[in-house]
């Protein structure tokens, strides 16, 4: 019986001391829990089968419709998910997680929602009400099949700890373990990836790798010789941050993201005042810099997160953002790729 | 009078922290001391639930009476034990094991059991024809079982089939093609081979290095061995110490067997169920594969695990990729971390078996000191390096993400090298005896074979366990810092005994943890320290052999491995020798800096603290047990090899102009500097923000032939013990200091990062690549952070080389290919440190063509760079200088004022009009304006250029 035998020292939790039994600490409780289950010859999760019912707790949360729903059973159970962590406030980390994740479920499709899950948990349940996520992800755009879900900082605690996502020793209460967990509760099966991760495996774990491949995903891909393959790729500093950091949002001449579409943008503003938006756009927001308002209000308040760049890594993304916009003599549209433009 | 002690200063280390809070605890534990000395047993009933103890009842022949008075009992200890808990309000500063309460004896008792001696995996020659009446692989029963026993080990008994091919095969489907469909879904196609298709993972230089001899084996579940490989032992139970009457003759307790041996790790414990233990064959003892120099080798690897991937008691993935740490082998059989395979599937991994320098060095095989024994007496030459003879190596598997879980689950066997300087033959021809004609070591082993004797040499594979209330192996997929197991094993017995003669042994000691480190003591009865030498680190021998006197072993993080020699013949038969574990662990992080104090161990006091509050990893975990020689020890005295007298292996070593070429790369590993916090990525060179594992981002991209300087680094108080795949390194520096004389000595390929003793922060480590290209990796070998991520990929690359290894992504119906990508610095290395000249794939402009075949190096003119329609590389007086770069339009060499009169000239002009001049269309947008009057005038009073092709 695993279901308390790991709960309480699973992690680092132990050290934060008990929180949801503070008189008598979770080993107690367990051990009581434990006992009685024993007695009375109740069953726990099947032979072998650690990770289920017994080792998630069955809080309650609250989604951004202020449903209220159970951790376990309402969220988990037989499900593929992926979970994260974040809060509205957040302006750096959590919206370029969220904007990954957006590129995630649009690979997806359909099948979010269908047979994969996505639930983003607050961590600040006293600013992020059920309004204020429904907010949040209606201004990402965010389609169905992903929950934002809020909850007492000790059921997101528990939730974390229990993921093994709970980082004791932050020094910023308001920083986290922004990793991704992605899981099958159905099979068992659990791992944590980055956001930053390529949103392709990503999307490939949890509609392929993660269920076992049960759905088909894509027709035979398989190639042949070295005349199919793709040619080099040497991505410069400027395409590396490019595509880490800003294709979350951003396209080069292919449209509108969640933020603007970047052709030409070091025609239409001051280089400088791009540099500087790049470098520390929360910054000139709190300065009220008149264009990063009209912009902040024009982007459905979402915020241009601060990545920590230099300025010279501003000039390199803005250098790769000009050679790869749309030339302005030809008008002829320029590939955001580079692979696609390298002959071999 | 707790209140002295503030936790949470942030002034304090980790590690002080948590020592204050200890000294703390030791307090409070005294006050409360009575009930925490029952700690273990109720704890131990805690785990169980009735089933298991129904279980445990069945198998252990517990009575329905004792399970009912360990209740009462239980329930009386639960009344004392709750309200102390409540006091305390902590559950203990050590997770050890992680996330878990103390695994259950079963009333095991350390030393108890004997240890299990490997059991080889053998080899035949590699056929010639196919086979046509050959069985294919056995179909298991269903979705959720692995294949049956007696059918694998009839299909293993026949011969190779189908042959192996250069490239994967692809052609013939799935054996379990049509289980599979059942089971998942129909599918398109399905393949015999999981290796990735085409050419990108062909066998590199598979003619040149054809596999003369094959090996196959099956990863499945637990079960009884049935004494599939009693043929394939090189001593055939007939002689030396594995013959009747000898020490290890009767492995099954019976005879010259190994049948009957269950997989269980320790005859208290239980057999452990098919889905908790996976391994090769499924069958203990644990193997080893016995390989020579010159002998190419084919290893068919099968996937005999369920289809059902919820099979597995909770960890493990039913996919493998198999790497053999550190094998000088091609990157398609270096198991790349997504090149794995499915169940029904097998993998042919092709080692070579050459010597690294094999195409630079002794090319003429003219070296009687690179040498491979010829199984009659003498040696057969081959080309290479001879110093860069390999010895004790391992394979296990890789599979990404859930590396650390497969091989905790058994995915790990021992591999060693035999060469013409280590033979396993103690005997023949022995360097000692003549320094100048002879080669072999003579290391510690036995003579009765020409070579590969192991009487006395012995592998020793340690590891720490943990299993669950039923005894069956646990894991903690949740653990965030490193997974602790609480019970030492040795060849997967819980703390074994091993018989020895009184003579000198050698001794070949893996860690092959998930996150634990070990610190091994050699101990008397008396607890004085035994003396002994340390001759190979890493598996490689070492320059010399290296006292310990009065000293333990260094501490040896997770795949390390240390050869030590130690003379039992000093003994009277009956004594008893120690290893001793004292390294300590708090949590999968890392060690504490320091090990605990042998008397502490000694007096019990260590132990004595309870659960919760010790490292139960730390302590003795095997023991030696003298009975008397009547031969004759004809082995090296490892004194004699010692600092300033005989060189066993020499280093190959650097010259000043190879470390003054060499290019150097950075690699700090750790938590990133951004708030996404997490704890595993690797930031290479000038890289911003690290990142973690992505299978198609090619961090560093080595040529093939060049000499690399790496420098790795770590600033928290996490310990990464860093592996880098394929070549050995030689570590120069550690925190700027010349290392010990163990590293010094040695060539290396696991390299400790941390605070830990004999560690340290910064290392830098010198390598060479050679011979073979492709996919290979570099990462934290404590696999736990390896599967979060702290892993990245390198490429070995020929210097003209334009493609990139595409990624595998590998799925049931068959392998496709990502593009891959390179990391800006992954040519050029870290840009804050001196660099040999731009090599070839260097692009300044980042204009896509790289600098050697760039007309205008410093100005974008290729198809990335920005440009007004015309052609790139645009070079209408064909000099070698692009038009964009050569404003030096009469070609004299310079750009003054008759160029000018040229360009004025030309001013406003098209093609047909009688002005135009093409060399003056710099931009090549076919009009001659103010566009390429500011060109010319960036080239004003300059030769042109610079450019790659008129260099």
């Amino acid at each position: 019986m695993r279901r308390c035998n790991q709960s309480e020292d699973s992690g680092q939790g132990s050290r934060r001391g008990p929180r949801l039994f503070p008189a008598m600490g979770w080993k107690s409780v367990c051990i009581l829990v434990g006992f009685v289950l024993s007695l009375a010859g109740v069953s726990s999760a099947e032979k072998g089968r650690p990770w289920g019912e017994g080792y998630f707790p069955d809080v309650l949360l609250t989604t951004h419709e202020g449903k209220q729903v159970r951790f376990y059973q309402d969220l988990l159970k037989d499900k593929v998910v992926a979970i994260n962590f974040m809060f509205t406030s957040c302006e750096n980390v959590c919206p370029a997680e969220t904007a990954r994740l957006s590129q995630v479920a649009s690979l997806l499709g359909d099948r979010v929602g269908e047979d994969v899950h996505f639930y983003s948990i607050s961590i600040d349940p006293e600013v992020d009400t059920p309004e204020a996520l429904a907010r949040y992800r209606e201004r990402f755009d965010v389609g169905e099949g992903w929950t934002f879900l809020t909850a007492s900082r000790e059921t997101s605690d528990l939730i974390q700890r229990k993921l093994g996502l709970l980082v004791e020793e932050l020094d910023d209460p308001n920083d986290h373990d922004a990793s991704l967990v992605l899981g099958n509760e159905a099979n068992g099966r659990w791992i944590r990836r980055s956001p930053y991760d390529n949103p392709k495996s990503l999307a490939q774990l949890l509609a392929e790798s993660l269920q076992n491949g049960r759905r088909p995903t894509r027709a035979n891909r398989t190639l042949a010789s070295y005349a199919d393959a793709p040619s080099r790729s040497n991505w410069g500093k400027g395409e590396r941050i490019y595509r880490s950091r800003c294709a979350a949002c951003h396209t080069v001449g292919e449209g509108n993201g969640l933020g603007p579409d970047l052709a030409g943008i070091t025609q239409r503003r001051e280089r400088e005042w791009l540099v500087r938006w790049i470098v520390e756009p929360d910054l000139m927001i709190s300065e009220k810099d008149p264009d990063a308002l009209e912009l902040l209000q024009a982007w459905d308040d979402i915020r241009m997160p601060n990545f920590g760049l230099d300025q010279a890594e501003a000039e390199a993304i803005l250098g790769f953002i000009e050679r790869s916009s749309p030339s302005p003599s030809t008008g002829s549209e320029r590939s955001l790729s580079m692979r696609e433009s390298v002959g071999p | 009078m707790l209140e002295v002690f503030k936790f949470s200063s942030p002034s304090l280390s980790r590690s002080q922290r948590s020592q204050l809070k200890r000294i703390a605890k030791r307090i409070a534990k005294r006050i409360a001391n009575s009930w925490r000395r029952q700690a273990p047993f109720h704890l131990e009933l805690k785990k169980g639930n009735l089933d298991s103890q129904n279980e445990q009842r069945s198998r252990w022949g517990f009575s329905w009476v004792s399970a009912a008075l360990n209740l009462a009992l239980a329930l009386t200890l639960l009344a004392g034990a709750l309200p102390a808990s409540a006091k305390n309000g902590v559950d203990g500063e050590y997770d050890v094991p992680t996330g878990a309460y103390p695994s259950p004896l079963f009333g095991a008792e350390p030393f108890t059991v004997p240890l299990l001696r490997m059991e080889e995996f053998g080899g035949n020659s590699l056929p010639v024809t196919e086979c046509e009446d050959c069985e294919r692989f056995p179909n298991p029963v269903n979705c959720r079982e692995n294949v049956s026993g007696y059918d694998l080990d009839r299909f293993l008994a026949q011969r190779l089939s189908p042959m192996p091919r250069r490239s994967a095969n692809t052609l013939d489907p799935n054996p379990w093609e049509t289980l599979i469909e059942h089971c998942i879904r129909p599918m398109a196609q399905t393949a015999a081979e999981g290796r990735p298709p085409g050419e990108w993972y062909a066998h590199q230089r598979w003619a040149d290095m054809y596999p003369e001899q094959y090996f196959q084996t099956a990863t499945r579940g637990a079960r009884k061995n049935l004494g599939l490989r009693d043929g394939d032992q090189m001593h055939g139970y007939k002689v030396g110490e594995f013959a009747e009457g000898g020490l290890y003759g009767k492995p099954n307790g019976v005879g010259p067997s190994t049948s009957g041996i269950e997989v269980r790790l320790h005859s208290n414990l239980p057999i452990q169920d098919p889905h908790a233990l996976w391994t090769f064959d499924g069958t203990f003892p644990p193997k080893v594969l016995m390989a020579r120099y010159g002998v190419p080798l084919l290893f068919r690897h099968y996937n005999g695990l369920p289809i059902d991937d919820s099979m597995n008691y909770g960890f493990g993935r039913h996919t493998l990729s198999t790497h053999e740490h550190n094998g000088h082998n091609p990157s398609e059989s270096d198991g790349y971390t997504s090149a794995f395979f499915f169940p029904g599937q097998f993998f042919d991994y092709r080692w070579p078996m050459v010597l690294a320098g094999h195409d630079t060095i002794n090319q003429d095989a003219s070296d009687p000191r690179a040498a491979t024994p010829d199984g009659n007496g003498g040696t057969i030459q081959i080309p290479g390096d001879w110093r860069e003879t390999m010895s004790s190596h391992w394979f296990h598997d890789h599979m990404l993400d859930y590396t650390a879980q497969n091989v905790y689950k058994g995915g790990a066997a021992m591999m060693n090298y035999y060469s013409a300087v280590d033979r396993g033959n103690e005997q023949l021809d022995c360097h000692y005896a003549d320094p100048e004609k002879n080669v072999n070591l003579c290391l510690p082993s036995g003579d009765a074979l020409d070579w590969g004797n192991r009487d006395y040499d012995v592998n020793l594979e340690v590891a720490d366990k943990a299993w669950d209330s039923s005894g069956q192996l646990f894991f903690n997929i949740f653990n965030r810092d490193g997974f602790l197991g609480d019970r030492m094993t040795v060849n997967w017995m819980y703390k074994p005994y091993l018989e020895v003669r009184a003579r000198r042994y050698r001794f070949r000691i893996l860690n092959a943890s998930v996150s634990r480190y070990i610190k091994t003591a050699v101990l008397d009865e008396a607890g004085n320290r035994v003396p002994f030498h340390m001759v190979a680190n890493d598996g490689n021998i070492m320059e010399h052999a290296v006292p310990f006197e009065g000293k333990d072993l260094p501490i040896q993080a997770i795949a390390e491995r240390y050869d030590i020699i130690i003379d039992f013949s000093q003994f009277e038969p009956g004594s008893k020798i120690y290893f001793v574990n004292t390294a300590e662990h708090e949590d999968g992080r890392g060690p504490r800096d320091a090990p605990v104090p042998l008397k502490d161990i000694l007096n019990g006091s260590y132990e004595s603290r309870g659960h919760g509050n010790f490292d139960a990893g730390v302590g003795a975990f095997m023991e030696m047990r003298v009975v008397g020689y009547s031969g004759t020890d004809t082995s090296m005295d490892p004194k004699i090899y010692e600092p300033g007298r005989l060189k066993m292996i020499p280093l190959p070593g650097f010259t000043s102009e190879e470390l003054a070429g060499a290019r150097h790369r950075s690699f700090r590993f750790g938590r990133s500097s951004t708030s996404d916090t997490q704890p595993w990525t690797i930031q290479v060179d000038d890289e911003l923000v690290g990142t973690g594992m992505s299978s198609d981002k090619i961090s560093a991209a080595p040529d093939l032939g060049a000499v690399e300087i790496w420098h790795l680094e770590t600033r928290g108080n996490w310990s990464h013990p860093i592996h880098i795949h394929f070549e050995e390194g030689q570590v120069l520096t550690r925190d700027g200091k010349e290392p010990e004389l163990y590293e010094r000595l040695a060539r290396k390929d696991t390299f400790r990062l941390g605070s830990e003793q004999d560690s340290s922060r910064n290392i830098s480590v010198a390598l060479r690549f050679r011979e073979f290209l492709g996919s290979y990796m570099e990462h934290c070998h404590n696999t736990q952070h390896e599967d979060h991520a702290m892993m990245l990929r390198f490429d070995a690359q020929q210097s003209d080389q334009v493609i990139l290894i595409p990624t595998p992504v590998a799925e049931w119906d068959g392998v496709f290919y990502e593009e891959s990508y390179l990391a800006g610095s992954a040519k050029t290395g870290d840009p804050n440190l001196p660099q040999p000249p731009p090599g070839v794939s260097e692009d300044q402009d980042e204009d896509g063509v790289a600098d050697v075949a760039d007309n205008c190096q410093l100005i974008p003119n290729g198809p990335l760079a920005f440009d007004w329609g015309g052609n790139s590389q645009l070079d209408t007086d064909g000099d070698g200088f692009g038009n964009l770069c050569d404003s030096d339009l009469n070609n004299d060499g310079f750009t003054n004022f008759s160029d000018f009169v040229g360009f004025v000239i030309a001013f406003y002009s098209q093609p047909g009009q009688p002005t135009w001049n093409p060399n003056a269309d710099l931009n090549g947008d076919d009009l001659v304006n103010f566009g390429d009057f500011f060109s010319f005038v960036g080239g004003w009073m300059r030769p042109p250029g610079p450019s790659g092709l008129s260099q």
